[in-house]
């Protein structure tokens, strides 16, 4: 087995450790009567940070890997750290995952060669560039990122530090979307036209709820929760969920799905390098061009029951469109290529092996830092326009809108000291 | 005839207040929206840019009026805001939002107001401002980041060297080169890690010279693995570019 760009330090040490050079130390699991299991020396150790429900959902999913290792979580929440721990050694029969409270403390670990993320969104960019910072593959929930600037920080440090980088968008992974979007990029639907992108109601509120007691610091810490957002006080229903729909805790309604359906779109009309050029609001929905005359969609109205997170591509010779219930619909002429897929839209199994074979191959993974970086681009570029009520030209090269200093102020956003991109 | 008047117009009044304790503006406001989970960012939104530069200053403004004020006069963007945004640096609770508003304007004030903070504030504070001071890649700073890089507090010494990456110009990198050869172990990964951003910055630059020099410098330092690639790799694309 081949590991690229020096990596695994732990591995690499077991290897020349090695009495004897002219026995491989790594054998396969069969040799060993391991029944085809894989041998521990030769697992990928894996460590979680901010694992709550969703990243509960996407852990299990690793765990049902064979060649996977649980070792360490981190969270800012004493509970959650007790029951991810309790998780991981209930399955390996030990007490060995350990537990941080310190990101840092995780990652200064050689011995970790991956992290799943999946704190709440805020924190998403940040902990991802501190992990290729520390030499990490990294596999981490959406929306990866909070703004435009980010976005670029991420798959900029992602490059930089040569590793693996996987973002929480499994819906590439899973047939129904594969298939729709090969459909439209091998020119089945003819000259593709128009993509449609399935987002939500894109307000936030800058409001903040009422100020509690800050419960004590081993318990919540309450300052490691906020980490770059701007301060706020304290308040128990944020730690229980109820970020979603603040400004500066939540990207908004555009980002929270189409970190999966623009994602989609921009991979359908082949646009992984690029980004929509124009931005239209139209009350809900953003009408987007790209600079090859493809039109991008953004709307949440108009679906045709196909489940969550639907997407639909047409082209001069067909449509096809699908969603989060394994359905597709489809121009007549189309009907026998589609197909139904039995996995819904939020299982991350697929994607999750995905992940694990580039960790082994040094490939890249279907949704890399690039595209995942020029995804959230759209989203956030579209957020803008419509915050701003106008169109927004934008200029995918330089990444900045034309003519519009307002807009390419907010591109980005202050980090709470000491955290910086 | 008896004029009817509301209840709450013919209750006691209170006695006349003097001048000195009238209601501040930012009291009024408060007293307009009295509990941050009851005061409404659109109200604040709605304000002219004039009344929220009075407003910042009120020292009867809430927390929550004077942190919205900030995220608003980012998004107008104009250098007025700056003698009143930066007091509010050196205040734990709103030094983001200032800065929210600080690192986005395009004016020079804007720097200077960063850089004059640089030299009064310490801690996290301080490395806030540094922090900010690197977003906006301000040239003018490297002497100023460069001390900064032997400040005792190794947190402010990372901002500091974090930030001279960002702007990445040839005095930026001898600073770095200059730290490098002090040793200080806390902050030798920061060092590191800005060398790479401030080469690639100079290679963009053309400068590939200097920023090979910078890759020697860390290699020199013998850095983590992940970093000890990433140099290996840069020094030998340099090279092939003429680096040499």
């Amino acid at each position: 087995m081949v590991y690229g760009n020096g990596m695994h330090s732990r591995r690499r040490f077991l290897r020349s450790a090695a009495a004897a050079p002219a026995a491989p130390l790594i054998v396969p699991g069969s040799v060993l009567g391991l029944n085809g299991a894989t041998p521990p020396s030769d697992r990928i150790t894996l460590g979680g940070i901010g694992i709550g429900r969703r990243g509960q959902t996407v852990l299990n999913d690793f765990l049902e890997q064979p060649d996977v290792q649980f070792v360490a979580v981190c969270d800012v929440r004493n509970e959650r750290r007790e029951e991810i721990k309790s998780l991981a050694d209930k399955k390996y029969g030990n007490r060995d995952c350990a537990a941080y409270s310190d990101m840092f403390e995780l990652l200064a670990r050689p011995d970790i060669d991956a992290v799943l993320i999946a704190t709440s969104d805020r924190w998403h960019a940040l902990i991802s560039i501190y992990a290729a910072k520390a030499g990490k593959d990294i596999y981490c929930e959406k929306p990866c990122s909070m703004t435009i600037a980010e976005s670029r920080a991420l798959a900029d440090t992602v490059r930089r530090y040569g590793r693996i980088f996987q973002a929480g968008t499994q819906r590439r992974n899973i047939s129904n979307f594969v298939l729709a979007v090969e459909m439209a990029r091998s020119g089945k639907l003819g000259k593709l036209t128009t993509v449609h992108a399935n987002t939500l109601d894109p307000r936030t509120t800058h409001d903040w709820l009422p100020p509690e007691p800050e419960p004590p610091k081993q318990l919540v810490d309450w300052d490691r929760w906020l980490g770059p957002a701007p301060w706020r006080p304290y308040n128990a229903a944020y730690i229980a969920g109820r970020w979603r729909g603040f400004w500066d805790l939540h990207g908004g309604g555009i980002l929270e799905w189409g970190a999966h359906t623009v994602d989609l779109c921009q991979w359908a009309n082949n646009a992984d390098e690029t980004t929509p050029v124009e931005y239209t609001p139209q009350g809900n929905h953003i009408l987007c061009r790209y600079a090859n005359g493809v039109q991008l969609v953004m709307r949440d109205t108009g679906w045709m029951g196909l489940g969550t997170c639907s997407v639909r591509f047409e082209g001069d010779a067909g449509w096809v469109e699908t969603g989060d219930t394994g359905k597709m619909e489809a121009s007549e002429n189309l009907r026998s290529e589609i197909q139904l897929t039995t996995m819904p839209g939020t299982r991350a199994l697929n994607h999750v092996r995905d992940f694990l074979d580039c960790v082994r191959s040094r490939r890249q993974p279907r949704s890399h830092e690039e595209a995942t970086a020029r995804a959230h681009i759209a989203c956030h570029a579209a957020y803008i326009a419509w915050q701003l009520g106008r169109t927004l030209r934008w200029d995918p090269a330089r990444e900045e809108f034309l003519n519009d200093d307002q807009a390419n102020r907010m591109r980005s956003r202050a980090m709470r000291e000491p955290w910086r991109i | 005839m008896q004029e009817t008047r509301p209840a709450a117009q013919t209750a006691p009044q209170p006695a006349a207040q003097a001048p000195a304790q009238r209601p501040t503006l930012g009291q009024q406001a408060a007293q307009a929206m009295p509990h941050p989970a009851q005061e409404k960012w659109r109200e604040i939104w709605r304000l002219q840019p004039s009344t929220l530069l009075v407003l910042l200053k009120d020292p009867g403004a809430s927390v929550f009026l004077k942190a919205k004020i900030c995220q608003r006069l980012a998004e107008i963007g104009s250098r007025e805001a700056v003698p009143a945004v930066a007091p509010l640096l050196e205040d734990p609770q709103l030094s983001t939002y200032a800065r929210f508003t600080l690192e986005v304007l395009p004016d020079s004030s804007a720097d200077a107001a960063l850089r004059d903070a640089a030299r009064k504030l310490q801690g996290p504070l301080l490395a806030g401002v540094l922090n900010s001071i690197g977003v906006r890649r301000d040239a003018a700073a490297v002497p100023l980041l460069a001390q900064r890089l032997e400040d005792s507090d190794a947190a402010v010494a990372q901002a500091a060297a974090a930030a001279l990456g960002s702007i990445g110009t040839e005095p930026a990198a001898r600073s770095l080169m200059e730290a490098l050869r002090r040793r200080r172990a806390e902050i030798r990964s920061a060092l590191h890690d800005a060398a790479l951003v401030c080469g690639e910055r100079l290679e963009k630059a053309g400068r590939t010279a200097q920023a090979l020099a910078l890759y020697e410098a860390v290699r020199g330092d013998e850095p983590a693995p992940p970093v000890a690639n990433v140099i290996a790799r840069r020094i030998a694309d340099s090279r092939g570019k003429g680096g040499l």
